[in-house]
């Protein structure tokens, strides 16, 4: 079981890393191109209420995936 | 290669390595998934084999002393001792998940260009002579029976006709595993042994070269660069690899080594017919049945003053059991049978037995030397890629009495 584990979670290491290597080389391509670049994106700040709300969804709703189990299971939950 | 005790390289990316026809085509994700097994080993090799060494060291020794009176004697105490201890658990779980990793990301690799790989392959060796392949060749139960280090189906499988896939993800794949430290070409313990035999005996001069389970003949075409004069052949029981390796050669301009399927027991070479034999680790991979066999044609195919030389990995017996117990994590969790017996042979006596005279057998160390970038940036190859080698030259008189 132990095992099991390990080997999800280093593949999920290694899909992060290989997810953040083709960020970074969009990134990296964005501002060869002079289209978007490194100080842009520091400096992001969302633009209205839409946005702040669709990032917050963003994140409330992949920490409830990734706390799944620490979370208690009330009637009416949508299935995990 | 002392992959966990080198905690200051940097692996090489893998867009550094060597270009030829055959190197399966990579994707951006495919490239940088190598780049995380590269990134992983160095973790391993930097942060958590320490780690294990501490743990052993400041805890795990200390409380097998109190309670035996005396600390690990030897590896299988050590072994014993460690077999709960949370770091080397960790150590040995992430070591075994970057091999699996590095095996499925390869595979996928060359799984979606099989065909395409397989025909280039095809173009490159149509009609050579120098190609000599022989289906009713059995292979060995060595090879037969394990995939060794986790490659699936081993050296011998073919998922469609004239399948080169295996080799295909070998050699880009073995880039990975290593980091980039065996060079572009993957060829350091060829070129370890070139090098050696240029420095130590410069006038050595090989007329016939045969290289003994030479795989994909990676660490082959050193041996053609240093000895350009010498007739060269490469033998291994495994098609794929030979395919493979002709068509690499090929393209990287060598069209005169000639690949043979053939058993390293027996070789269809005459008694007698070669300078230098040698093999690149190759040994461990193979058998108690195999390896007396595999020395004593060695002896049989050297000519007076000819040289067998064996690359391997140095025998046990010059590390202290801690250190054993770490080298030998290969024998029983990366699917290397043969392994920890081959490092605990003495290989000078085993070729004493197979006919070498005592006083011509030697210890040596080959060690590659480093890679100057092409475009001039500067390389981190050189992870001083370093051999344990056992070798024996063969005596005039002794040639004779063998053939006599």
């Amino acid at each position: 079981m132990l095992d099991r584990l390990y080997s999800v979670t280093l593949a999920l290491v290694a899909e992060l890393a290989v997810t953040r290597a083709r960020l970074d080389t969009v990134e990296r391509l964005l501002a060869r191109r002079s289209v978007v670049g490194a100080e842009e994106i520091e400096a992001y700040r969302p633009a209205d209420a839409e946005e702040v709300e669709a990032r917050s969804r963003l994140h409330a709703e992949y920490l409830e995936r990734m706390f799944r189990e620490f979370t208690p299971v009330t009637r009416g939950d949508t299935p995990r | 290669m002392e992959r966990y005790t080198d905690p200051m390289a940097h692996p090489s990316p893998w867009t550094d390595i060597g270009r030829h026809d055959l190197l399966p085509a990579a994707s951006h994700d495919e490239i940088a998934r190598f780049d995380v097994i590269a990134q992983l080993n160095t973790l391993l090799a930097a942060r958590l084999a320490p780690a294990v060494r501490a743990s052993f060291e400041g805890r795990v020794s200390p409380a097998w002393a109190a309670r035996h009176g005396h600390e690990p004697r030897d590896r299988q105490e050590v072994a014993e001792a460690m077999s709960s201890d949370p770091a080397w658990r960790s150590w040995s779980l992430v070591r075994r998940n970057t091999m699996e990793m590095r095996q499925q990301a390869g595979r996928s690799l060359v799984a979606r260009q099989a065909t395409a790989l397989r025909d280039r392959a095809q173009a490159l060796n149509e009609g050579a002579a120098t190609l000599q392949l022989d289906p009713s060749l059995p292979v060995p139960r060595y090879v037969s029976a394990v995939d060794t280090h986790l490659m699936r189906g081993g050296y011998t499988a073919e998922q469609i006709e004239g399948d080169v896939s295996n080799p295909a993800n070998y050699d880009a794949g073995f880039f990975a595993t290593v980091g980039g430290m065996a060079g572009p070409w993957n060829d350091a313990a060829g070129r370890a042994l070139a090098a050696w035999l240029q420095r130590e005996h410069p006038d050595f001069q090989p007329q016939r070269i045969a290289d003994l389970g030479c795989g994909l003949g990676h660490n082959t075409l050193p041996l053609r660069h240093a000895f350009p004069q010498a007739q060269i052949v490469a033998v291994d029981v495994a098609a794929p690899f030979l395919r493979y390796g002709h068509a690499r050669a090929r393209s990287l301009g060598i069209d005169d080594i000639e690949f043979r399927q053939q058993d390293a027991t027996a070789t269809s070479l005459p008694d007698a017919s070669c300078d230098l034999v040698f093999t690149t680790m190759v040994l461990h991979e193979t058998s108690a049945e195999a390896l007396p066999r595999i020395l004593a044609e060695c002896k049989r195919l050297l000519r007076p003053g000819g040289l067998a030389i064996h690359l391997e990995q140095p025998p046990y017996r010059r590390f202290p059991p801690f250190e054993q117990f770490m080298r030998d994590w290969d024998g029983r969790w990366n699917n290397e049978p043969f392994w920890t017996s081959l490092h605990e042979m003495d290989l000078t006596e085993r070729m004493a037995r197979a006919g070498f005279r005592p006083g011509e057998i030697f210890e040596t160390e080959c060690r590659a030397p480093a890679l100057v970038a092409a475009d001039g940036r500067a390389e981190d190859f050189g992870r001083s890629p370093v051999w344990y080698a056992v070798g024996a030259w063969q005596t005039a008189d002794e040639t004779a009495a063998a053939i006599g």
